[in-house]
């Protein structure tokens, strides 16, 4: 295919997406306002926003790409406010897959909440894994993150991220309870390989575990762990199948800290599988430091470390290393500049350095 | 000696009013709920969003004067506005909130929001208060006394 025919296959791909999301806005809003569309009475308010994003990445320096441009998530997310206590919180994504070569619709949230009291909720449906603290403070939406990209660790699935990030279940969530504001969620979900259906693969389910703290204002801890009892013929990220049942165990904490002038994240989760008489652990951290320089100006720092462990039943063993050197312009709250340099060693590939650019918007 | 005097009496207007340009601003509440005061860390967590509840337990409806909303990030939650405004983009987001304070255009909507819900909890210039609504004390301390701490 000529690089014209690309272009020409890339932009009907991109007006029938674009032609999906008009679609979607005006079945949904009846108002347009500058920031908001809101739909219906005042007992069911419907709020749709968008994310979206424009990244430029360096080639050559043992990248193993050119450089480009290249399209973010298109990410409509929407909220209705059904009744005083119950509320809808969906979230599809418009990317480009490079497999099909086509954007595909991605439904990366939907979530039925239901407040039982100012402290507990339940939500269920399609959620984030309350691992950590990146995967539930960042989403889709890279406006609100610090960095360019997620971390690897917490990366999506089928972006070879090792966790579980999304879980289709119900959750029990608690918060700020008590003097010492904690904090709990409780996932019941599908395992691991399972489609967001009830037509599945097996009958396995995964359990969540987090217990958080919002010590100050600016300051939260928490810790997680993960189980799942993985059936025999469950897709791997290798793309073959496990030939016997694994056990996945995944034990984690992090802090947080977010203050007017200074931000820190550190994190870390060990995933350990059990298979057929072979137990591997994977040990994965990163850490994230931020300085507010000026009103709008934040420099920063990230150095991330993974370790999928050598002959794991489930995961290609890797070693990935990186350290980002980055700055972010906040320009309103809704559009933020972001630009990185990188450097990236992992096994079996040359130490890779970039440069990264990218306009990040909400709206 | 007439400069030494000069210099006391501008320290002394600095200690009065450290923050010249910049008008009191009073957190109310309505006149039938019994709080007296809030903690600074407690009226920040429920401005951020990380508390939903009056110390006693009531649920507390947020109510912000769009005009006082810089003095009072910056003042009393320690944040830019910018800063404010993408933490409540991105509870949202999480689905930890449905919704934003209500954002009021003038001392009367902030009057009329208090008025007509009684768990509400909102900003005023204290310019602007009167019995309508019943102003609180922060770290013990009320608006026009010494050490009040969102001017």
């Amino acid at each position: 295919m000529s690089f014209i025919e690309r272009g020409s296959a890339l932009s009907r791909c991109v007006l029938r997406a674009l032609s999906c999301c008009a679609i979607l806005v005006s079945a949904f809003a009846t108002r347009a306002g500058a920031q908001e569309h809101e739909m219906g009475d005042a007992d069911a308010r419907t709020v749709i926003h968008g994310f979206t994003d424009v990244t430029y990445l360096t080639g050559g320096n043992n990248t193993g790409r050119t450089s480009a441009f290249g399209l973010g998530q298109f990410d409509l997310y929407m909220t209705s406010r059904i009744s005083d206590r119950l509320s809808f919180l969906g979230e599809t994504v418009f990317e480009f897959d490079d497999e099909s070569g086509e954007f595909v619709v991605d439904v990366e949230r939907v979530i039925a909440q239901y407040a039982l009291t100012d402290h507990l909720r339940i939500d269920a449906g399609k959620v984030h894994t309350p691992l950590g603290y990146w995967n539930n403070a960042y989403h889709h939406g890279l406006v609100m993150q610090p960095t360019i990209e997620r971390p690897q660790l917490v990366q999506f699935e089928d972006d070879g991220g090792p966790l579980p990030i999304h879980t289709v279940g119900v959750q029990l969530s608690g918060r700020d309870i008590s003097e010492a504001h904690l904090g709990f969620d409780v996932l019941l979900g599908n395992a691991l390989g399972n489609r967001p259906t009830t037509d599945n693969r097996n009958e396995a389910a995964s359990v969540t575990l987090a217990l958080h703290s919002q010590l100050t204002s600016a300051l939260r801890i928490g810790v997680s762990g993960y189980r799942d009892a993985v059936r025999t013929g469950t897709p791997t990220p290798r793309g073959d199948s496990l030939t016997a049942p694994m056990t996945q165990t995944i034990g984690g904490g992090f802090l947080a800290f977010f203050a007017n002038r200074a931000e820190a994240v550190v994190e870390g989760h060990e995933v350990s599988n059990r298979s057929a008489g072979v137990s591997t652990d994977s040990p994965n951290w990163f850490a994230y430091a931020g300085v507010r320089v000026a009103e709008r100006v934040v420099p920063y720092v990230m150095h991330e470390d993974v370790r999928l462990a050598d002959n794991d039943p489930y995961f290609t063993s890797d070693r990935f290393k990186r350290e980002i050197l980055g700055i972010r312009y906040e320009h309103t709250a809704r559009s933020v500049l972001k630009a990185e340099l990188r450097s990236l060693d992992r096994r079996s590939f040359d130490r890779a350095t970039e440069l990264g650019l990218q306009i990040a918007l909400a709206f | 000696m007439r400069l030494m005097r000069a210099g006391a009496s501008l320290a002394l207007l600095t200690l009065a009013f450290p923050r010249a340009g910049h008008a009191q601003i009073a957190v109310v509440v309505h006149p039938s709920n019994t709080i007296e005061g809030l903690s600074l860390d407690k009226l920040r967590r429920l401005f951020l969003g990380q508390a939903r509840t009056f110390p006693a337990g009531g649920h507390a409806r947020l109510g912000v004067l769009s005009s006082s909303a810089e003095t009072f990030d910056r003042a009393a939650l320690g944040l830019q506005p910018d800063i404010v405004r993408s933490r409540w983009m991105a509870m949202i987001f999480r689905g930890e909130a449905t919704t934003i304070p209500a954002e009021l255009t003038t001392a009367d909507d902030v009057k009329r929001f208090v008025r007509d819900h009684p768990d509400a909890i909102a900003i005023l210039p204290v310019a602007q208060l009167d019995a309508s609504v019943k102003a609180i004390a922060i770290d013990g301390r009320r608006p026009s006394e010494a050490g009040y701490v969102i001017h």
